[in-house]
């Protein structure tokens, strides 16, 4: 417990740092290009990560085909149609719900 | 443009009750998304070896939807310390560049108010204040605005968090809650994907998360993240070379 609440408070010390940086301290510098076109590509390769982490693996190790990875299929392309937090949601967990009472 | 606004004038003037409200209105469908998120994250706590209490407390200090399931899924696993906070800061690394795009009407508030109103910078404040601003010049109007809609969509986070932890362990398995972990991401990741460098970016990192999955201490999405990010980068410099057409056309023609 003491561990997590040192790791907790390190990520959010981190995290304020982050987003304090370039409004406060560094408020005069501006991001060298090659560095912002990076941090761009932070979000895409990070999320598609943690979705390769979290609906593929349980563990670390692999998870078995099942349901998850049909709707997780089905919410993607949701996602890609419609750009919507809401609907991706409501046609995930939907499909993950008709897909297990189905099989 | 030219509404009174001048409802509710405190802390000197700088903040109107008009901005704020018009902030979180504009907020009002993305914090309604936020909620079931927050939701998902409080019932994934639960289920997870992190402490209940200390998931509740991250989604106020922290603050941010992605790192925070990935601190929570770090830590049922195991992971060392270091490799947690390392990757919850790589994916927040996204912030600095937030924070770039912001400082031009940050430099126009008060020096005390930065730091705190940079606590709310998400990626959903962040993108709908710039939109705002864009036809917006007045910096009052402007911080109203940005604080109404971070804080309001941070307040559904913060209920969603709570509510899902209170309820998480009353809800049985069969409603697959845990599968919201990997849809939330699905959610975030894929309209993040707006060009072929960030979609090269994220095949990479997703498939590289796959194959560095026995990478000693948890370190797979690390290694995943950096190697979709190199990729990503080594695309866009070749789709920005196009400049003069002819001279690459010539050395396509002589590469092949």
């Amino acid at each position: 417990m003491a561990e997590q609440l040192l790791v907790v408070a390190v990520v959010a010390a981190g995290t304020l740092g982050l987003r304090a940086s370039m409004v406060t301290l560094l408020a005069d510098v501006t991001i060298p290009p090659r560095l912002e076109q990076a941090l761009s590509l932070v979000a895409p390769a990070v999320l598609a990560g943690l979705v390769a982490q979290t609906l593929f693996l349980d563990h670390g190790a692999w998870r078995p085909f099942g349901t998850w990875y049909l709707a997780g299929a089905i919410a993607a392309m949701v996602a890609w149609r419609t750009r919507s937090f809401g609907w991706t949601l409501l046609a995930g967990m939907g499909s993950v719900w008709f897909l297990e009472a189905l099989l | 443009m030219s509404e009174p606004g001048n409802a509710g004038q405190g802390s000197g003037g700088w903040l109107t009750r008009a901005s704020l409200l018009a902030g979180a209105r504009a907020m009002l469908p993305l914090s309604i998304g936020a909620f079931p998120f927050g939701l998902a994250y409080g019932v994934t706590v639960v289920e997870s070896s992190m402490n209940d209490l200390l998931g509740v407390l991250a989604s106020f200090i922290v603050l941010a939807g992605a790192a925070q399931l990935a601190v929570s899924d770090l830590i049922d696993q195991g992971a060392p310390w270091f490799v947690v906070v390392g990757t919850a800061l790589v994916i927040n690394a996204r912030f600095m560049m937030y924070s770039g795009a912001l400082a031009p009407s940050f430099r126009q508030y008060p020096r005390r108010w930065r730091v705190p109103l940079a606590h709310f910078m998400t990626d959903q404040s962040t993108v709908t204040s710039l939109l705002y601003n864009a036809g917006q010049r007045d910096p009052r109007r402007r911080l109203g605005y940005y604080l109404g809609a971070a804080v309001s969509f941070a307040g559904a986070w913060w209920l969603g968090t709570i509510i899902g932890v209170v309820i998480g362990a009353t809800i049985p398995p069969e409603f697959q809650f845990g599968f919201a972990a990997p849809l939330m991401f699905i959610a975030l990741a894929v309209p993040s994907i707006r060009d072929r460098a960030a979609l090269v970016a994220a095949a990479v990192g997703f498939s590289v998360t796959l194959m560095a999955k026995d990478a000693p201490m948890n370190t797979g999405l690390l290694v995943g993240a950096a190697t979709g990010i190199a990729f990503g980068l080594l695309a866009q410099t070749r789709t920005e070379r196009p400049s003069g057409g002819a001279q690459v056309a010539d050395e396509e023609r002589s590469d092949g």
